[in-house]
Parts: structure tokens; sequence; C-alpha cells
């Protein structure tokens, strides 16, 4: 019994060869194996070599065929840009005061679902990047009967037509909502690798982070901040050496008062984790174990991996070139409105009141502010107040709640008991701040409720 | 003066060009007129003006894209040169080439879907002393003449060993009047006719070292990658602008009935103002490293193609019947702003390279 006649499929040009059929024009007769071709055979359509047919397998669906695909609307009530935190949490609080509305949410990423804080704790939990993945773009579209449409970076915004111009077609919007979140700040030393810091912001920057950290044993950290002493803290615990380069003389200065800034310094020394305040890097090299690192302060570093993390800085181009009004943030009212009528912003990017907070929190009432705004009674409404910090850094328990605009008062110490303290920042008399450390972190949620309970 | 010659020249062989008329003689005279210079400080008083190049490319797209196709070859064949470390070529072929006097092409199509993990590379090659014997076929290059001494194409083989492993690929510039390479034209093609493509078998040919662009390959090609395809956006930009010049032409007489169209020419012209302002921006710094850089030009490129597809679509039909006759406008812009959305990089390889970044 002869085998049947198979067909192969020229990978350039897509002709066919059909053993059956042969191909006369060349010389072979119906019914020609094609391992009976000779090797000097060519494609009859665009001339390339018998090596480049590959056999037709019939029965090889293609990839996407059997997952089903939720539409999003190109013509959507609400279309969200961005799929962090605050685009999903907006596309949740609609949903809850409005069923019917056509929501579409477009990421430039895979709109994946995940605990953004975990991200600078995740070693220590011993979680895996894939282990933080909560729900995919697809489930979470499912769950709240939204559209969604991933691998689709917003190109332009067209408010005269209510239209945003995409990397897959256009489409276009009743109302729009910015969440377009903020990217990490990174730094552009000299040299031949300045390019090769990383930055962490997102769940795909931190799969990249997670692979090269499996053949390193010394990271260095550029900053001094939450971000960076957490990482810190979590690298530490994870078991590689850890550096951080830090251009101030505290760590993070810019929300904690100096007293529990030396305390937790100390803790990290313990841990062995190197400190150079003071210093800016302003070379990297690839060196032949990984990169030497200059600061300006004369000094030579070897490691590993270099990873940044000296703040973010929101996505404002967008809406810069659809002429809304920005300022550090995209200007939004106590509806999360911008100077747009019909275009709303949350999250990271958006700034109420002169203040940026990309925290938790603060989004979730945006969300709610903005729903309301919309489908209800627009009695929700956004308003600043300081947020309550807990810091990820084991070694030391910290709780804070900076002031929002920490200009004219100054920090003072209300209880300092070796590593526990209490400290107020006030400004003409009165406490608009706090941060504690040690046992007395569990006050925190009742300090805070007592400050801010008006 | 490239309006001139686009007036004067071209116009009147655009439809014969579009037929399968292939001529050197418009791109001769851009070539003197200085749209091959831009780009290559070397013949530019030391300046690198990448966007001159692709403007100049999207001013004679805008009337016949098959020959902005054969500047974008021409253009970054020389940009190939002018990156290279061969100092023969920088003196003997680049002056030339920049002036128009020789041409230029490209065949990094299918090593361009190697390095993305789509195709096979088609070439390989055994390392002799003073050269290269290249065997194998490359389908589809652009802007030749068969036995020209004054064609060149630059391509990537790999070189095997004496066991015959794949040891590595390099980069060479390629004579069309080389011994041992037959140039065919197999198909025909519904667009682009007049673009001089060929097959090219390669039969033991041997290729001399002082052809030689890149030995090895890989940190070349990261310095080439940015001007290769942003250069392309040229022929974007200038078959979106004919579309938008045909709509509103149609709309002389249709305004009213074409209202009811997605897109008018007005909305195409906003969004193709944004996008050139995208890719001049990109312009400035091509050698910029970095996967950040690369995916913002290849987003460009994307949106590029995407809005073609929509002109494409729409000069079609606010052209409406018009349109559907054979050598109308509207048609062959439709034919021609496919062509960006299918020419390497595609759409679909865009998006497999921006999701490779991604991920990487």
């Amino acid at each position: 019994m002869s085998q049947p006649f198979k067909k192969y499929i020229c990978k350039t040009c897509g002709l066919i060869y059909d053993e059956a059929l042969g191909d006369e024009d060349s010389g072979l007769a119906p019914g020609t194996r094609f391992e009976d071709i000779p090797d000097d055979w060519y494609c009859p359509l665009c001339l390339v070599s018998k090596s480049d047919f590959v056999l037709i397998d019939e029965t090889k669906k293609s990839a996407g065929a059997e997952q089903p695909k939720r539409k999003a609307s190109t013509q959507a009530d609400i279309l969200i840009i961005g799929s962090g935190y605050a685009g999903w949490q907006a596309a949740e609080e609609i949903r809850k005061v409005n069923s019917e509305a056509v929501i579409t949410l477009l990421t430039a990423d895979d709109g994946a679902v995940y605990p953004k804080p975990a991200l600078s704790m995740a070693l220590s939990q011993n979680r895996t990047p894939d282990d933080l993945l909560e729900a995919s773009a697809a489930e979470k579209a499912a769950e709240l009967d939204v559209g969604v449409k991933t691998k689709t970076k917003v190109m332009s915004i067209n408010t005269k037509r209510n239209k945003v111009m995409t990397t897959t077609g256009s489409f276009s919007y009743k109302n729009l909502i910015l969440a377009t979140g903020a990217k990490a700040m990174t730094l552009k030393p000299d040299g031949n690798a300045a390019h090769e810091i990383i930055t962490i912001n997102d769940l795909n920057a931190y799969k990249k982070f997670y692979k090269r950290l499996q053949d390193v044993k010394k990271v260095t950290l550029i900053g001094g901040g939450l971000i960076a002493t957490e990482l810190a803290e979590d690298l530490s615990s994870f078991g590689v050496e850890v550096e951080m380069v830090i251009r101030g003389s505290k760590l993070m200065s810019q929300i904690m008062p100096e007293a529990i800034s030396h305390k937790l310094t100390d803790k990290l020394h313990d841990k062995n984790i190197n400190l150079i305040f003071n210093s800016e890097i302003t070379s990297m090299d690839t060196s032949e174990t990984g990169y030497v690192l200059k600061t300006d302060q004369g000094e030579t570093l070897e490691t590993e991996l270099v990873v940044a993390a000296i703040g973010i800085s929101p996505n404002l181009e967008l809406a810069k070139k659809a002429k809304l009004e920005t300022n550090l943030g995209i200007c939004i009212n106590e509806h999360c409105q911008t100077s747009e009528p019909g275009i709303f912003a949350i999250g990271d990017c958006a700034e109420c009141d002169g203040v940026i907070q990309a925290y938790l929190e603060p989004i979730r009432r945006q969300a709610k502010a903005l729903a309301s705004a919309l489908y209800s009674d627009s009695a929700s409404l956004f308003e600043v107040v300081p947020t309550l910090i807990k810091t990820k850094t084991p070694s030391l328990p910290i709780m804070l709640s900076p002031p929002l605009h920490a200009t004219h008062g100054q920090w003072e110490i209300s209880t300092n008991v070796g590593e526990n303290q209490k400290l107020l920042y006030m400004e003409n008399d009165k406490a608009s701040g706090f941060a504690l450390s040690g046992e007395l972190v569990k006050s925190a949620n009742d300090l805070y409720k007592e400050m801010y309970a008006s | 003066m490239i309006k001139q010659i686009v007036e004067k020249d071209l116009k009147p062989m655009t439809v014969a060009i579009d037929h399968g008329t292939y001529t050197t003689e418009i791109l001769g005279k851009l070539g003197q007129a200085g749209a091959f210079r831009h780009h290559i400080a070397s013949q530019n008083n030391g300046e690198l003006n990448l966007f001159g190049t692709i403007a100049d490319m999207a001013t004679v797209s805008e009337e016949c894209m098959s020959t902005g196709f054969m500047m974008w070859a021409q253009s970054v064949c020389t940009w190939y040169i002018e990156n290279s470390e061969n100092q023969w070529l920088k003196t003997e072929i680049l002056p030339d080439m920049v002036e128009g006097k020789l041409f230029g092409a490209t065949a990094l199509s299918n090593p361009m879907k190697y390095f993305a993990g789509i195709e096979e590379l088609k070439l390989s090659a055994v390392e002799v002393e003073d050269g290269y014997i290249i065997n194998g076929t490359l389908p589809w290059v652009s802007n030749l003449l068969e036995n020209s001494s004054k064609h060149f194409f630059s391509s990537i083989f790999t070189i095997h060993n004496k066991e015959g492993k794949a040891d590595r690929d390099v980069m060479a510039l390629i004579p069309c009047d080389l011994e041992g390479l037959t140039m065919k034209q197999m198909v025909e093609f519904v667009g682009m006719e007049g673009t001089g493509t060929y097959a090219l078998i390669f039969d033991n040919a041997f290729l001399p070292k002082k052809y030689l662009l890149a030995d090895p390959v890989g940190p070349y090609l990261q310095r080439i990658k940015a001007g290769f395809i942003l250069l392309q956006t040229g022929m974007a930009a200038g078959v979106i602008q004919g579309s938008i010049n045909e709509m509103n032409k149609a709309n002389l007489t249709l305004s009213d009935i074409n209202e009811f169209l997605d897109d008018s020419p007005e909305e195409l012209e906003e969004e193709l103002e944004d996008a050139i302002e995208l890719i001049q921006a990109l312009c400035e710094e091509p050698y910029t490293q970095g996967a950040e850089y690369i995916k913002s030009v290849l987003e460009a490129r994307l949106l590029g193609a995407e809005i073609c597809k929509r002109a494409a679509d729409s000069v079609m039909q606010h052209s409406g019947a018009k349109g559907y006759i054979l050598d109308a406008v509207a048609h062959r812009k439709q034919r021609e702003a496919y062509f960006v959305i299918i020419v390497t990089p595609s759409i679909k390889h865009l998006r497999k390279e921006i999701d490779r970044l991604e991920a990487a």
C-alpha cells in the first residue's frame, strides 16, 4: 500500500508542490515524490531552492484560533488608555454604576492584572513573576464585560473628532480616560553600557529583571528613595550582594525624617548592604564579569546588574499633544476631569491641586469620583489628602504620612525609644504629617484617622 | 528642485513606471538635486539630516511610490556604505551613488526576517583568501538592472567553515555584473512593476573582499537599523499625502456624499502631520542604542503603515467608480499603499518585533 501523496509549500512565495500533480514545467511527472526531486530543483515561482519547502501539516491550526477573543469596540462610550491599576480600576468603578456603557480599554502591553506594590517585595515572599499574575487581560475584561485591545499603543488623540489613533487602527469615544501612568526615570551616564541600566515599573520590566537576576551575584541600585530602599531589602533577602548609590545624604529624604532614616541606614548596614551616599554614577562600561561604574566622587565600582529607582515621571506626551492642561501631571479637578470636558485622567499621570499621588489608595477614590461624574450624581468627589504609606522594609517597620507640601515646616520628635520613634511634621504649630517606626507603627491607623477624620 | 523634477520629469512617466518601465533617469536627476545626500554626513559637509532624505522621498512618493521605493533602496544602500569601515567603498562607490550616477539596492528583507526568527538566511558562502564564494537564491530584490556595472545591492550571507558548519554572518555590497550571479524576473506584480525587481541566483559566485560592509555583522546592524526603518517612512508619508490629494480632488464633485465616509482627507492630514512630527523627532539621533528607541522607531513605522491602510481604503471610496477604472490614480495609490503594509518589515512583522522587544 503506497503512502498518500503529500503537499509541500515554499516558505517564501507560498507555491505548493503537490506530489499528486508534480510540476510538469520543470519535468516532474505527476506522482513524483518530493524526496525524489533533484536537489538543484528550484521553486518555479520565486526560484528559491528545494530546501525552502516545508511539508504542509493540514492538521495544524493557527496559533490564535483556539482562544475566543472579546471584541473591543472601536466606537466606545468610554475609552480607557492604560491597563495599570488606574485603568482597570476605572473600568471596574464605571461598570459598577452602569451596566450598559460600551467600555473599551486600550493597552500597549499585554494588559495583565498584577499587584504593583509586590514588585518590590516578591523576592522575599518567594514569588516568581508568574505567581504575581492575578488575571490575564482577557479574563479581567470578561469579568467586567469590557472590550480590551492589547499591544495597542495610542499615538495621538484627536479631541475635535473624539478619536484616538493607535498602532492598530483608530478608536472613537464619547468619554476618554487617560490612565497612562508614569515611566521610570533613568540616567544616562557616559560609557558603552549606559543603556543597559534597568528600571522596574511594571510586570514586564520585572520579568526581565527577574530573569537577569538568576545569573548575578551583585546588584547596584541607583537611588535612595522608597522603591530603591525596598528593592535593596528585597534583593538582600534573595541572597545577592547589594550596593546603593545615592545622590543625597539620606534615605527617603523626601518623605521621611532624618531620625528614622538614620536608624534604617544602620539596619541596612547590618544586612551588609553597602550604601554610598552623596554620589552619582558618571559612567558605565561593560567588563569581563559585568559592568564597571565610576562615580563623581572618583570611586570605581564593579557590579553585575544596575537598577535605577530614582523616581517616576508622568506620561504626558499624549495629553500635551492634545493640548490638555498639564503641569507635572495632567491637571484634573475633583471629578478627575481634565481641561477638556470629555476627557478624564486618573492615577500616576494625573495631578490634582498641584499634587501627584502615585499610590493605590488615592487611585481608588479617583476611580469612584470619575464613575460618579460620568454615570451617577457626581456626588463622589476626589480630594487630595495625605496618604498613609507602609514601607516594605522588614529590618525596620515604618509607617509614614508625609505632608502634601513639605516646605515651611519641620519634623519634630515626639517619642524616641531605641528604634521606636514617632515624629510629627509641624507647620505653624499644627501637625500635617507623621512618621512612625518600630513598635509604634501599630498606632498608625488611629493616628491617621485622628488627623484626617474631618 | 525635487518638486520640479516630479512635475517635469516624473509625472509624464508615472503610469509607464507602474506598468513596468524601469528607468534610472529620474533617480539620476534626483541624485544631482541632492535627494540622497542629506543623511550621508561624509558627503553633506558633516551634517547628518536623516529627515531631509525622508522628506524628499515623500515628495516623490506623493506622485509615484515606485520611484519613492527605489529612492529608499538607493538611500539605504548609501547608508550601509556610510556606516561601514570600508574606505574603498566610501571613496570609489559612495560619492557616485549619492550623486545618482551609480545605483544602490538592498536585499535585507530575508536577513531581517531571519533576525526576527521568521525565515532562514538564504545565502551561504565559503571564505577564501581574497573573497567569498556565494551560493543561494534571493527572491525579489528591487532597483536592479541585469548585468549592470552601475547597479549594486547589499546582502547578508552565512560563512560556512570547512566542515560545512555555519560560522558567522557577514554583509557585503554586490555588483549586478558579478560572475556566477543570474538575475531573473519571474513574476508580475500588481503594482510597483517598474522597480527593477529580480530574483537573484548565486551559483558559486566569487565576491572579492573589497566589497565587504561588515564582519561581524551584529554591532553594525544595530547601528544601521533605525535609519533603515525610518527611511521607509518617506514612502508612507508620500503615498498617504498622494491619497489625500486624490481624495480632495474627488471631493470637488462628490463632497456631499463623501461626508458619509469614515476617514476624511482632513482627518488623515491631521494624523499624517502628527506622524511626521514623531518621525522627525526620532530622526534627530538615529544612532541611539537600547530597546526603548528602537521600539519607538518600529511604532512610528507601524503607525505609517496603519495610516496607509486607511488611506488606501478611503481613497478608493472617495473616488468611487472613477477610481475603479484601470490606471485610475486612486487604484494606483491603493496598490502602492498596500506595498508599505506588506514590504519588510510588514505590519505583522513589526507587531511581532515590538512584542519581542517587550518580552526580551
